[in-house]
């Protein structure tokens, strides 16, 4: 391209395109999955992966966390698993004679949170909380999260007995809800010839933590036109006006919307946001975000087409 | 049934200007109005017919009253207030209170509640005959506008009397009380409130209409089920025990028993044991009962929907009674799962309120929301039909074999007659007599 | 609290009694009517009830109607369609019985089912009743309305229309405010009956002018029609038939001859057959030579409005020549009517003439002629008027007299006589009528004296209009006289009563002025067409406010929308992607919707075509368009020229 480009993001685009295609070649899936799953961790969101099981989530996060050279913890969460369990517990040391805290798998890097809609509610509170607030409170004491703490969390999608579903006002703090379904068949027969498991342990880093600062910035540096961040903001906006709705979705919604857009353009080299980069990510932003009304679930509308139903409708900025 | 547009709109302008007319003249007015025609009629010939002084004296009463009328705005200020819910075909009562914000007393004001102006044809599901009547006399086949009308009231929902205020002051509002009865379930929308007033040779209202907007939800008939007993078990169980999920996580200590080989040794609790001198283990117990699960196949013609709507609020409504928060739906619809899940029951309110706004399916999607079905095994399950298609006799068939807890299968129907392979523990519910079948019906909860 | 039935109308004790009382005594039944009417208030006292059910009342209702049916047949069948009238009259008849059942009925009401066979089938539902009292008052009280004389009618209106108003006002006003509604509305009332008055008057003259202008606007030189004999008010036309450019020193009024007949014939004036006389266009193109032996004097143009293409022109007495005329062919009478085959519509001509110039053509046989039925009647009404007189100057002089001292001008002829003849009942009984029969009378007496007389039909014109600076004749102008022979030339004698053009000019309705301006601009624009141009820049002004408004009305669909920029909020689009949306509407018949991205759009339907570089040129815009960078001047040109160059290329399909 001839145009001018500003000199963060050259390097920043070819640092996202190596993560890309390192792990376009680890997991098999839908590359605009794993296009939305960088552009989360980078706006610094946390990401639910909602899909059948055996398609490949926990391998997606394992390979995702081992690209990017990043600290990995798994959870697999069980209905009796407690908040203890995962933030940590103040065990007395009677050598010490004092309590000493044993951190819980949520100081990490990367955590997966599997099958989270199996834990109890008190239990996913503990998490999201902490989600939110990148600290946790054990004792009487605060201890911070990492920086780039990201939660990559799983559930099932067929609904079933025992499970406790996310409260709708909890999925907020979710950016993006992302699913990899199932693959072609030829995809199909080469991940099965492919023998993924051993392809797993050969999976190293390939950026360094240097390389992944640049991101930020790079990020700040792409510029969205106005009317297009009002398009992202009337999209939302419709959401609250539905009367099928019985809560639309937050101005959250609006940031991380115009956020992941310029990661996407980011990865594109456009560099500038464009429409097409919104609309492609309405649905995994705003999807999940939408309260249905009770009788709206009687009559077969689910949020996936509400959200394309307003893309349709709303005007777009030509 | 449609109608073309033209006959429509014939129909709408007769329908407003009957309403116009009721509105806007008082019974003297209405005569007067006859009259007046009538004068003018008679008047067309002078040289045979004096009517001209009378048509000439009936349009002067009538210009002086409507100057009175147009010119009547009083500083009053209404408000409705509902009642959260109404029931069809129970008396709903609510409350309208007139503010009077100026300083002279306002005397004799007729107040009117208008509903929000829908007609029939316009609603698609108005195709629905709300009365039992068939259309047999010659003028309402040839016109149908008897039926259009009624279909019309029908979709408003209900017939609002009138009120009246005898005098408003401003340091004395006048509260009137409306009574109703809803006609059909489901949303009915106010409009506004229409305050009315006559001028002084009463021929005329004059009309100050104040916007209020409010929607009242309108729940489904509900009738008695007295012989409604359902099987809603407590899950009493070891504790902790891994694999059975808590449906509550919160597990009550419940009581103890003995030990039965391949208990864990866990569970075993020694100090009881000491004393007992056996081996005793805790039990815990779910305190959430486990739902008896309503099973409601929504696919069916609109004239047999309401008829089943009826028949589950009537279930819902004395599950409610009998063992409150026991109930779950499951909604055989259009998506392919069944939308209820989690802990299990949402609150019967709740439950009501949907199958207030509930629309029939059209399409078929019995068999592809089935496999889906998830029914707890211990608690009862009831599978209420109106379309007893040899599918849903399988099913039935299935659920009332395999199913550990009784399973009653519940057919809503016109005719009784076509029926003839119903399960040992189900009814036949037939559409004019609802309230009958109802009553007659026997759940027991154990076994046969 | 705030509960109350709804506002019924409140029927007052008595009421009944006074509407079926005053309608009984007009229509002549008054003991009976009285007799029903107190039975009904008696029931009120009477503690005695009938438990009579809805099926009582429909029987009650069937079997009334079908007693009306068989009155109505018999009534049509006795006096055809005036029989209404007694239908109307008698009405109240019918709503007797339902009345009386109700009053003494258990529930006081009449179910609606008695009058609709729809509602007869449900019973489940409770029916809104029907009071029928106060429907019989007024059933009352519009058959008395055709029978009452008026004053005591307005008596009657007032009384029962106070009843029931007292009745039903509204409490919360005081009595004295509605006595000040009561006395405000009859004032009104009083306006509105003359209003209505002039709208019926309006009315008929519009159906007058439709018929009457078809048939007597243009005379025939044969035969007259004339309203002699018909009952009522004679309602002429108003429509301006004639308009008269004398000059103003003509003295007025001016009199307009049509045509002369002789033979009288049971109220209709002829001639004898004979042959027409074709009159062409002199030596030298001068005109059409009436009267070459009067040397004329005055000039007169004048223009008629006609309907029908053959019929007489109207000519001042002493017409000499015809100077010019849009005629097509002239033939002329020998009583000396000129009979003119025209076109259509406006018609102009002019003559000259000399004033006080009659015909002098002798009298005939013909002129003397009197029919057998008249002779006693003319007998004796010329002993009355003491004709014959010793001279034909004095007999003129007594005829006139005679018509003057004892007849008015009339244009109501109040009732029938029938088996009399019209003029018998005029000179012996009413000594009312409007011209037509004081020329009839005039010439038949003159004839009885022995004085040739004639029938003469034309207008008499009396109105300047300043508008079109020219004397006007109505339709209600036109006049009828008599000519007498006396002492060798032929006179005019009218002894219609003077004034009559006044009487006539009072009934004009407000809404004449519009009408004659109307009139006078399809004129103006009439002649416009022809190319001659009178009095047109205030035609032109009149027609402006009319062309303008017609301009914004068919302007009114080409107001441009703004275009549709909600979502663009930019120009640009139109300048660079217009063109390529026109392209693709015009292969695709689509446009965008507007959830649709430019790129989504072009992508999925331009039709494609590998050398067509659309890729780069979205490329290009879009930078343009998101990027606040911008383009580089190069980038732009590129833009520009890549846009030329695809809407250049034509696909191959």
């Amino acid at each position: 391209m001839n145009e001018a480009v500003p000199p963060a993001i050259t390097p920043a685009r070819a640092v996202c395109e190596r993560i890309l295609a390192a792990l376009a070649t680890a997991v098999l899936g839908k590359p605009e999955t794993l296009r939305y799953l960088l552009a989360a961790y980078i706006t610094g969101g946390h990401v639910l992966l909602e899909d059948y099981p055996g398609t490949g989530k926990t391998t997606l996060a394992k390979a995702f966390a081992a690209l990017l050279g990043k600290t990995f913890t798994r959870i697999q969460c069980t209905p009796d698993l407690l908040p203890a369990d995962i933030l940590g517990v103040s065990i007395f040391n009677p050598r010490l004679n004092d309590f000493e805290l044993h951190r819980g798998p949520i100081f990490t890097e990367i955590l997966l949170a599997d099958e989270i809609n199996r834990a109890s509610p008190r239990t996913q509170s503990a998490l999201l909380e902490a989600m939110a607030e990148r600290q946790v409170t054990l004792d009487v004491a605060t201890h911070p999260l990492s920086f780039d703490f990201f939660v990559v969390a799983t559930q099932n999608p067929v609904e079933s007995q025992g499970t406790y579903p996310l409260p709708e006002a909890q999925l907020d703090r979710f950016s993006l809800r992302l699913s990899l379904g199932y693959l072609p068949l030829a995809a199909e027969v080469d991940l099965v010839m492919q023998q993924p498991a051993m392809a797993m342990q050969a999976l190293k880093a390939c950026v360094t933590p240097a390389e992944l600062d640049l991101l930020p910035q790079a990020l700040a540096a792409i510029p969205c036109a106005r009317d297009l961040i009002e398009y992202a903001v009337r999209l939302v906006a419709e959401t609250r006006l539905l009367d099928t709705l019985a809560l639309g979705a937050s101005p959250r919604a609006s940031i991380t919307l115009v956020q992941c857009a310029r990661a996407l353009a980011l990865f594109d080299g456009a560099p500038f946001v464009t429409p097409e980069h919104l609309q492609a990510l309405a649905v995994p932003v705003l999807a999940h975000r939408l309260i249905l009304k009770p009788n709206g679930r009687y009559e077969g509308l689910n949020d996936r087409a509400i959200v394309q139903a307003l893309l349709a409708s709303v005007p777009v900025p030509r | 049934m449609s109608r073309p547009a033209r006959t429509q709109r014939i129909f709408q302008r007769i329908a407003r200007t009957s309403h116009w007319y009721e509105a806007r003249l008082t019974p003297l007015g209405h005569l007067f109005a006859g009259l007046l025609v009538g004068a003018a009629i008679f008047s067309s010939d002078p040289s045979r017919s004096q009517a001209s002084f009378l048509l000439a004296g009936l349009a002067a009463l009538f210009v002086i009253a409507l100057v009175f009328c147009v010119s009547w705005h009083p500083p009053l200020a209404a408000r409705r207030t509902l009642p959260a819910r109404a029931i069809v075909g129970r008396e709903t009562v609510y409350r309208i209170l007139l503010e009077n914000n100026g300083d002279a007393a306002e005397h004799a004001v007729l107040i009117r509640d208008r509903l929000r102006e829908q007609f029939a044809d316009q609603h698609p599901a108005s195709g629905l005959d709300p009365s039992p009547l068939k259309r047999d006399n010659w003028f309402d086949r040839q016109t149908g506008f008897r039926r259009w009308s009624r279909r019309t009231q029908w979709l408003r929902g209900a017939l609002l009397p009138s009120a009246y205020a005898p005098i408003i002051t401003r340091t004395a509002p006048h509260e009137s009380i409306i009574r109703f009865v809803p006609l059909r379930r489901g949303l009915i929308e106010f409009s506004g409130i229409e305050l009315a007033r006559a001028d002084p040779l009463g021929l005329c209202y004059g009309i100050h209409p104040i916007a209020t907007v409010q929607q009242l939800l309108v729940l489904p008939r509900q009738h008695p089920v007295p012989g409604l007993t359902l099987l809603c078990a407590n899950l009493a169980r070891l504790m902790p025990q891994s694999g059975v999920p808590s449906l509550t996580g919160a597990q009550e200590f419940h009581a103890l028993r003995e030990y039965r080989p391949g208990d864990s040794f866990r569970q075993i609790h020694w100090r009881a044991s000491a004393k007992r001198g056996v081996h005793v283990v805790r039990q815990a117990l779910d305190p959430a009962p486990l739902a008896c699960t309503l099973i409601v196949d929504s696919c069916t013609s609109p004239e047999r929907f309401e008829a089943l709507i009826e028949v589950v609020a009537s279930l819902l409504a004395a599950a409610a009674t009998a063992v409150p928060d026991s109930l779950a739906l499951r909604w055989l619809g259009p998506q392919p799962t069944a939308p209820e899940a989690g802990i299990g029951a949402q609150p019967v309110a709740l439950l009501l309120d949907t199958l207030a706004l509930a629309k029939p399916t059209i399409a078929d999607h019995f068999d592809a929301a089935t496999p889906h079905l998830e029914v707890p095994q211990v608690s009862s399950a009831i599978f209420i039909t109106a379309n007893w298609a040899s599918n849903r006799r399988v099913f039935s068939d299935r659920l009332s074999r395999f199913h550990r807890a009784p399973a009653h299968t519940i057919v809503v129907t016109e005719d009784a007659l076509e029926i003839n392979d119903l399960p040992a523990r189900g009814c036949i519910i037939r559409g004019q007599q609802i309230a009958h079948d109802l009553a007659a019906c026997r759940f027991t909860g154990r076994r046969a | 609290m705030g509960t109350a039935p709804a506002p019924t109308l409140h029927f007052p004790r008595g009421c009944l009694l006074v509407a079926m009382g005053a309608w009984g005594i007009w229509s002549g039944q008054w003991l009976s009517a009285c007799c029903a009417a107190g039975l009904i208030e008696l029931s009120a006292i009477l503690p005695y009830r009938w438990a009579l059910t809805p099926p009582h009342y429909e029987r009650l209702a069937d079997l009334s109607s079908v007693g009306f049916v068989i009155f109505a047949l018999y009534i049509f069948s006795a006096s055809k369609l005036l029989g209404i009238y007694h239908i109307l009259l008698e009405f109240p008849w019918v709503l007797l019985p339902l009345t009386i059942a109700q009053t003494f009925g258990v529930g006081q009401r009449i179910p609606r089912s008695a009058f609709l066979m729809a509602l007869r089938r449900e019973r489940s539902q409770s029916l809104a009743a029907v009071d029928l009292r106060p429907i019989l008052a007024s059933t009352c009280v519009l058959s008395a309305s055709l029978a009452a004389p008026p004053r005591p009618y307005v008596a009657f209106i007032l009384a029962i229309l106070g009843i029931f108003l007292f009745s039903n006002r509204n409490p919360r006003f005081s009595p004295i405010q509605w006595f000040g509604c009561l006395v405000a509305a009859t004032m009104l009332a009083g306006a509105f009956y003359l209003g209505i008055g002039g709208v019926q008057q309006g009315i008929s003259d519009l159906i007058q002018s439709a018929f009457s202008d078809v048939d007597m606007s243009v005379t025939d030189p044969d035969r007259t029609a004339s309203a002699l004999g018909t009952v009522g008010r004679l309602k002429l036309s108003r429509k301006i038939r004639l308009r008269i450019d004398a000059g103003l020193s003509s003295p007025l009024p001016i009199r307009l001859t049509e045509a002369r007949y002789q033979l009288f014939d049971n109220g209709v004036w002829r001639n004898r057959p004979q042959p027409l006389q074709l009159l062409d266009m002199g030596a030298g193109n001068t005109g059409w030579i009436i009267n070459a032996s009067l040397k004329p004097s005055r000039q007169m143009t004048l223009v008629a409005e006609r309907t029908r293409e053959l019929g007489t022109l109207a000519l001042p007495a002493g017409t000499a020549v015809i100077t010019q005329a849009d005629v097509l062919q002239l033939q002329q009478h020998p009583l000396g009517s000129v009979l003119a085959e025209t076109a259509l519509g406006f018609v102009r001509y002019q003559l000259t003439y000399r004033l006080g110039a009659p015909l002098a053509a002798p009298p005939d046989q013909d002129d003397l002629q009197i029919p057998a039925a008249y002779r006693p009647l003319l007998h004796e009404i010329a002993t009355q008027a003491g004709t014959p007189g010793t001279t034909p100057e004095v007999t003129l002089e007594h005829v006139e007299r005679f018509f003057s001292q004892h007849f008015r001008y009339s244009l109501v002829q109040p009732s029938s006589y029938p088996g009399r003849l019209p003029l018998a009942v005029f000179l012996r009984r009413t000594r009312a009528g409007h011209c037509e029969y004081f020329a009839m009378a005039t010439a038949l007496l003159l004839r009885e004296a022995g004085i040739p007389a004639r029938y003469v039909v034309g207008y008499l014109v009396d109105e300047y209009s300043d508008r079109e600076h020219a004397f006007i004749a109505r339709g209600r102008d036109a006049h009828a006289w008599a000519e007498a022979y006396v002492g060798g030339g032929w006179r005019v004698i009218d002894t219609t009563p003077e004034g009559w053009h006044a009487a006539e000019a009072a009934g004009d309705p407000v809404w004449q002025e519009l009408v004659d301006t109307l009139n006078w601009s399809r004129w103006q624009l009439r002649q416009l067409e022809k190319g001659e141009f009178g009095n047109t820049p205030q035609a032109l002004l009149l027609l402006l406010p009319f062309l303008v408004a017609w301009l914004l009305w068919r302007l009114r669909p080409l107001r441009v929308a703004p275009h549709a920029q909600a979502a663009d909020g930019s120009e640009q689009t139109a300048e660079f992607l217009e063109p390529l949306y026109t392209y693709i509407f015009r292969h695709q018949r689509l446009r965008p919707q507007p959830g649709e991205t430019v790129l989504n759009f072009m992508d999925q339907h331009w039709p494609s075509r590998p050398s067509v570089p659309l890729r780069r040129l979205l490329r290009l815009y879009y930078i343009r368009r998101y990027s606040p960078r911008g383009l580089t001047p190069l980038e732009a040109q590129e833009l520009n020229d890549l846009c030329v160059r695809v809407t250049s290329t034509r696909p191959k399909d």
